[in-house]
């Protein structure tokens, strides 16, 4: 595994394993800081980016083992996002889950790599449920 | 001199007396005047055979001539010499039948005019053309009356471009020449102005050749003008180098027939041009687009409307070609006008838009009587106001999806963490707020998500994607959840099915929403301690999917009422729930190409029946143009 940024060595200190790290890509910061103490809480390197622009160039730098996106953001959307993630070999290869609220799932599935990306509705799963489909998929 | 017959039989006896009476005065009683009145006896009558013999000879040929003339062989015009009388019945019955024969010749000739008038008349009402009417007329004169030369010339809108001639038997220039001046000199009487020469653009002569050394002037002509709707179309005039040719009767029926034929494609053409132009008023009138390609890639209809939504002048006679390079770049209407006549059914294409428009483009075959494709029929709808309500549903979906459901999402997960003791223990009392709350939320996120579901079905935008599905092994995996539901409300749950049920196409999602909210309702309204059971059976090619309670059941004056959208029935007032559950159910059913019933009770309970046929429904198409990353999301 790539060796994980500068704040996953802050919580690597003292342990043997180096942690696995979630990119999340959400715009809205409530969501970021729930998500965010879930995954630390669950062990998991945290790194966030604010915008799909922001979230394809952290993703490349940092190669997170998982990537969360949302879909609607400024800047660059998360079907833009998507679409430069799975397009770029540095980062085609990391497992997305989509978690949004945007309803039209059509647009967005035809950008997903049905073989490793997945779709969560935010509204309808609980943030156990998040963190236990990220596990399974790390797993 | 002739003497009659009984001039001669009279003579005959005369003779014989007298002779006898002489040789009785003169001879006495001697024996001399006998033998003088015998021999004179004798003479006579031998005399008298003759005449006998040739009379009835006569009568015979007389006989022998009325049979021939009452077969019809009128040639019988020998003179017959006979005796008197007889000659001169002979005589008579000669004339007679010279007469008959000039007369038969006369109805013979008569019924070929009647007959080549009548071919005139039908192929001219068969072409309805002014220039092809004057062709006929002037090709079948010589069928007619004999000439030497006929010439015609065809005028449109007051020019006359093109001057033919038939030359019949050979003439020269010159005779020519005189027929064209014959031609102008009564088309200036027919007062339509002079017509010059230089008017007359070619001159085209077939035919025999001329021949300078041919017969002299022109000695007898007659000219034909034919009138359209009153206006000269033509005019032939047909010369003959033999005088005294043409009677006033056979130029008086060739005069009828021209003017019949120009009345009859007056007639006709005004009856299509009222036609025509009721068909016009209504092309023009309609608010589609409205294009005929001809088999002949011909475009034999296109509306004003058509025009305005292609580019092409409201004037304009576009031709296929036109149409094609209107269309270029947004359209291909050659390859879809092939790919009707290929398919010989109703094609749908890709919207396209046109003036900041937009345009649904449809194509039917057109067929005639028999059933043989002669064209293609092209329909351009506006519809920007429908695209526009869509957008509009879409954007609703989109923004309520997004507004709406974020900040619910964010207290679901911020709930969540207090009562996973995130934020520290929180006191007893605080616990039971919290969960309150979370509980309060999911009704609001339920509500929401309802609503969605509804404007996404309205919006056309439910995702429907059929698999081949194990419908037995699908609800052993889905049923474990809803059967916690029952549980907890002390419910039993039976699950009834066939050990094998053939695949049902259907998308697995979709039947969970449905059969999970009949199931979640069955408990809802079902008191606790209550029976609710799911069966699965298999009939005329459709899984039937039967949800079964022994519930509140629904009030028979409200069961019309129970997949309409927010209904509530009166006996679950009280309880949760937004009214909308059923009509997702029915309307996603409807989407699967199933079916959804049920019969109920009031106080026993509710059986409600879902049939998912087991070829499904063909995916919806998908749009043709990919869209853009950007334009389908708004950046919030």
């Amino acid at each position: 595994m790539h060796m994980a940024g500068k704040h996953s060595c802050v919580y690597n200190e003292g342990m043997a394993k180096k942690k696995k790290s979630v990119l999340i890509i959400e715009d809205e910061p409530a969501q970021i800081h729930a998500l965010e103490k879930t995954f630390q809480k669950e062990g998991y390197a945290v790194h966030t980016a604010a915008n799909g622009q922001e979230g394809f160039e952290k993703a490349k730098t940092e190669t997170p083992a998982i990537i969360i996106l949302d879909i609607i953001m400024p800047v660059m959307n998360g079907i833009a996002a998507l679409e430069k993630i799975n397009g770029d070999d540095a980062t085609k290869n990391i497992p997305v889950i989509v978690l949004t609220n945007f309803a039209l799932y059509e647009k967005i599935h035809q950008f997903m790599d049905p073989a490793k990306d997945h779709f969560l509705t935010k509204i309808n799963t609980p943030l156990k449920d998040i963190v236990l489909k990220v596990n399974t998929l790390l797993s | 001199m002739k003497l009659s017959l009984t001039q001669q039989a009279l003579l005959l006896c005369a003779v014989t007396l007298l002779t006898s009476g002489i040789a009785l005065i003169w001879f006495g009683t001697d024996a001399r005047a006998l033998v003088v009145a015998v021999t004179v006896s004798v003479a006579m009558a031998a005399f008298g055979v003759r005449i006998l013999f040739s009379t009835t000879r006569a009568l015979a040929d007389l006989r022998h001539r009325i049979d021939k003339v009452a077969q019809g062989n009128y040639d019988v015009i020998t003179p017959v010499h006979g005796i008197g009388e007889i000659e001169k019945l002979v005589d008579a019955f000669n004339i007679m039948a010279f007469r008959l024969k000039y007369q038969e010749r006369n109805l013979k000739h008569r019924a070929y005019q009647a007959a080549v008038l009548k071919e005139i008349s039908e192929r001219i009402t068969a072409s309805l053309d002014e220039s092809e009417a004057v062709e006929i007329i002037a090709g079948s004169l010589g069928k007619i009356v004999p000439y030497s030369i006929v010439s015609y010339l065809t005028l449109k809108g007051g020019d006359a471009s093109l001057l033919k001639c038939h030359v019949e038997e050979s003439v020269s220039k010159a005779f020519a020449e005189e027929t064209k001046r014959i031609m102008f000199r009564a088309f200036a009487a027919l007062g339509n102005g002079a017509l010059a020469e230089e008017q007359i653009e070619k001159t085209i002569c077939f035919g025999a050749f001329f021949d300078e050394e041919a017969k002299g002037p022109v000695r007898s002509h007659f000219t034909l003008p034919v009138s359209v709707n009153g206006t000269l179309t033509g005019i032939i005039t047909v010369a003959s180098a033999t005088p005294n040719l043409y009677k006033e009767e056979e130029v008086g029926i060739l005069y009828a027939v021209a003017e019949q034929a120009g009345a009859t494609i007056s007639k006709t053409k005004a009856l299509i041009a009222e036609e025509s132009n009721k068909t016009h008023s209504m092309l023009s009138s309609i608010n589609d687009g409205l294009i005929m390609v001809t088999t002949g890639q011909k475009i034999s209809i296109i509306n004003t409307k058509a025009k305005a939504i292609i580019g092409i002048p409201h004037n304009d006679n576009p031709s296929l070609l036109d149409v094609i390079q209107a269309l270029y770049g947004t359209f291909d209407f050659r390859g879809a006008t092939d790919r009707v006549l290929a398919s010989k059914q109703l094609e749908s294409f890709p919207e396209f838009m046109a003036e900041n428009r937009v345009y649904k483009i449809s194509a039917n075959p057109v067929k005639e009587k028999d059933g043989d494709i002669v064209g293609v029929v092209f329909v351009f709808s506006d519809v920007t106001k429908e695209k526009e309500v869509d957008r509009m549903k879409t954007e609703f979906i989109s923004i309520t999806s997004h507004q709406l459901r974020t900040p619910l999402s964010s207290m679901k997960w911020f709930l969540e963490m207090l009562i996973n003791k995130d934020a520290g223990e929180l006191p007893q009392k605080a616990q039971g707020i919290v969960n309150d709350i979370y509980n309060s939320n999911e009704r609001i996120i339920t509500l929401v998500n309802d609503l969605l579901d509804v404007s996404r079905i309205e919006a056309g935008k439910m995702q429907n994607e059929p698999t081949p599905t194990n419908l037995i092994e699908f609800f052993k995996s889905m049923l474990p959840e809803a059967e916690q539901q029952f549980k907890k409300r002390g419910q039993t749950f039976e699950f009834r099915r066939p050990d094998t049920l053939p695949r049902v196409m259907a998308d697995p999602k979709l039947v969970w929403q449905v059969v999970g909210n009949l199931l979640s309702n069955a408990s809802k309204y079902t008191p606790e301690g209550g029976k609710i059971s799911l069966d699965l059976s298999f009939r005329d090619d459709a899984a039937l999917l039967t949800v079964a309670d022994n519930g509140y059941g629904i009030p028979e004056f409200q069961q019309h009422r129970i997949f309409e959208k927010f209904f509530r029935a009166d006996n679950t007032a009280k309880m949760e729930g937004t009214g909308l559950g059923m009509h997702i159910a029915q309307q996603i059913t409807e989407a699967m190409g199933g079916k959804l019933w049920f019969e109920s009770t009031e106080g026993k309970g509710t059986a409600f029946y879902l049939s998912l046929p087991v070829n499904g429904i063909k995916k919806q198409e998908k749009a043709v143009r990919a869209p853009a990353k950007n334009d389908i999301l708004p950046i919030i």
